[in-house]
């Protein structure tokens, strides 16, 4: 579903941001990349949904060549590629349902399909009753099932997610991991970027770690730091166990 | 559907959240293709005045209403053979009629008191040479031949009135090409004003997949109602202003030269179209920038 070859991304002729990364995830995966800030885990997303372009290498998203792909065919690209922030990125200025109407109006579905594909996705991450809200009249752990809402509800083949968890609360964190973990279930391609060694932890899936800009350990049901019942701080999560590269 | 209301919603949210920059830019057109509109109407006006001054033509013979057939033949050949007269044209009393109801064809009640046989038949003239005093004297020479009217000189007053309308479409034509500048550097700064304005809903737009042309399509499409409000406004401001001068011209004797400098409907419903146009254009042009400018994917 996603595969890197040798991808190195340079911003500005200077910063090595990803250094010849290989990577092959396939369709169905549950996905946490790993590695202290500025390790390139951002940068990873960005060149998955084509915000970034890689300086070399090729990477395949959803069978497409993304260094052949047309700048106008993106969005369609885009349109299989659920995004969610730390920040949330939800409007301000409309309701919990229309923040998540929004992204099916603006990629032209009809109205009919509005109509029940966002209750649908509402119910499922448990905002039915809140749909008439405004973000800031919900808990951040909330305000995070909006934007997942809003990244699922055309249901994409990938969802991407940038620390989701980073604004959060343990508990509440857990709750959006498991809410993840079911639209993982359903057969989308999760790839979660994160700090939260509770987490990784706890839900022993595929670990990818990177390292200023490399790769570093790939392991399924890996751990945050390498050594599962031993956790490491985030900015500190240099692999131990050898198992990586 | 929805993508209707999208547009309609969008696009009135961004008019509604800049509104002095909108009028600012609504005006602006609005003066420039009021401009154009008047440039268009006096290229007009004194194209219909003039009209009968084409060619070179220096004076013009007119005959009485009544004069028999072989009368006009008998002063056409002799015009035609005279050694300073290059060419002659011949205009009958139906033609002179038919350009009289062109020129009147907005006021139908004065067209029907003319009859075509009260209009004098006439002859025009372009001698050999345009010198003024030649002119005068040919004119002087047929001025009393049996049968003639009138003859009517004029080519200087002409070449005077024709320099001045075209340096005063000159002027016109310049300010608004200045006017149209800053109408288009209005609407580009008010679009990307409105852009910076949405620029959360932009950013999740390109992020669910939304296309650019998507995205766009609200602002052009305010940019272009920025241009045909202007637009509008412009030949509304144009049309007052013909009526506006018309009505001078009929009132005043000192004026009443320019009695014949009219626009006709036809005339006006073209300046009219074009005006619009032009403002369209104008606001096409300056969200086009804007949108090329600030939003690439």
């Amino acid at each position: 579903m996603i595969r890197f070859d040798n991808v190195t991304k340079i911003y500005k002729g200077e910063t090595r941001a990803v250094n010849d990364v290989s990577l092959n995830i396939a369709k169905g995966e549950f996905v946490f990349l790993v590695g202290p800030s500025g390790s390139g885990k951002s940068t990873m997303l960005r060149l998955m949904t084509c915000e970034e372009k890689a300086t070399t290498g090729s990477i395949h998203v959803a069978g497409k060549d993304l260094s052949k792909l047309n700048s106008w065919r993106v969005p369609y690209l885009r349109r299989n590629i659920g995004s969610v922030f730390q920040d949330f990125k939800l409007l301000p200025t409309k309701t919990v349902y229309e923040n998540v109407a929004f992204a099916l109006e603006v990629i032209g579905r009809p109205d009919g399909v509005i109509r029940t594909q966002v209750p649908a996705i509402l119910e499922l991450v448990g905002l039915q009753d809140k749909q008439r809200r405004f973000p800031d009249e919900l808990s951040g752990g909330e305000q995070q099932r909006v934007s997942v809402a809003r990244a699922f509800v055309n249901r994409p083949l990938i969802l991407l997610a940038d620390e989701p968890t980073g604004n959060l609360d343990p508990d509440t964190s857990e709750e959006l991991t498991s809410l993840l973990d079911r639209i993982n279930r359903t057969g989308t391609t999760v790839v979660m970027a994160t700090h939260d060694q509770t987490i990784v932890n706890r839900m022993r899936r595929r670990v990818v770690a990177l390292r200023h800009g490399e790769l570093v350990r790939d392991e399924q049901r890996g751990a945050y730091g390498g050594e599962p019942e031993h956790g490491t701080a985030p900015d500190d999560a240099t692999p131990r166990d050898g198992t990586g590269s | 559907m929805s993508r209707i209301r999208y547009f309609a919603r969008e696009t009135w949210a961004n008019i509604r959240r800049n509104l002095t920059l909108t009028f600012a830019a609504i005006l602006t057109v609005a003066v420039g293709v009021m401009l154009v509109g008047m440039g268009l109407m006096a290229g007009y006006a004194s194209g219909n005045a003039l009209d009968r001054w084409e060619g070179g033509v220096q004076f013009e013979v007119f005959m009485d209403p009544q004069i028999d057939p072989s009368q006009i033949d008998a002063l056409g050949l002799e015009l035609e053979t005279h050694p300073e007269i290059d060419r002659i044209e011949f205009f009958s009393s139906e033609e002179a009629y038919g350009l009289v109801s062109q020129q009147m064809a907005d006021q139908p009640e004065l067209l029907a008191q003319v009859s075509p046989e009260a209009l004098p038949p006439s002859y025009r003239v372009v001698p050999r040479s345009v010198e003024a005093e030649l002119i005068e004297s040919l004119a002087a020479q047929f001025r009393q031949r049996p049968g003639v009217m009138s003859v009517q000189t004029g080519r200087e007053e002409v070449d005077a009135i024709r320099t001045w309308f075209s340096s005063f479409q000159g002027i016109v034509l310049l300010l608004s090409i200045v006017l149209a500048g800053a109408s288009v550097m209005l609407i580009f700064n008010s679009i990307r004003v409105a852009m910076f304005a949405r620029r959360r809903e932009i950013e999740v737009m390109k992020l669910v997949g939304a296309t650019n042309s998507f995205i766009r399509f609200p602002f052009m499409l305010e940019g272009m109602l920025h241009g045909l409000a202007g637009g509008i406004i412009g030949a509304i401001a144009a049309g007052v202003l013909r009526g506006h001068v018309e009505g001078l011209f009929s009132r005043s004797d000192i004026l009443a030269f320019f009695r014949s400098f009219v626009v006709t409907s036809s005339q006006f419903t073209t300046v009219v179209f074009v005006t619009v146009i032009a403002g369209v254009l104008v606001g096409m042009l300056g969200s086009a920038f804007a949108a090329s400018r600030f939003l690439d994917v």
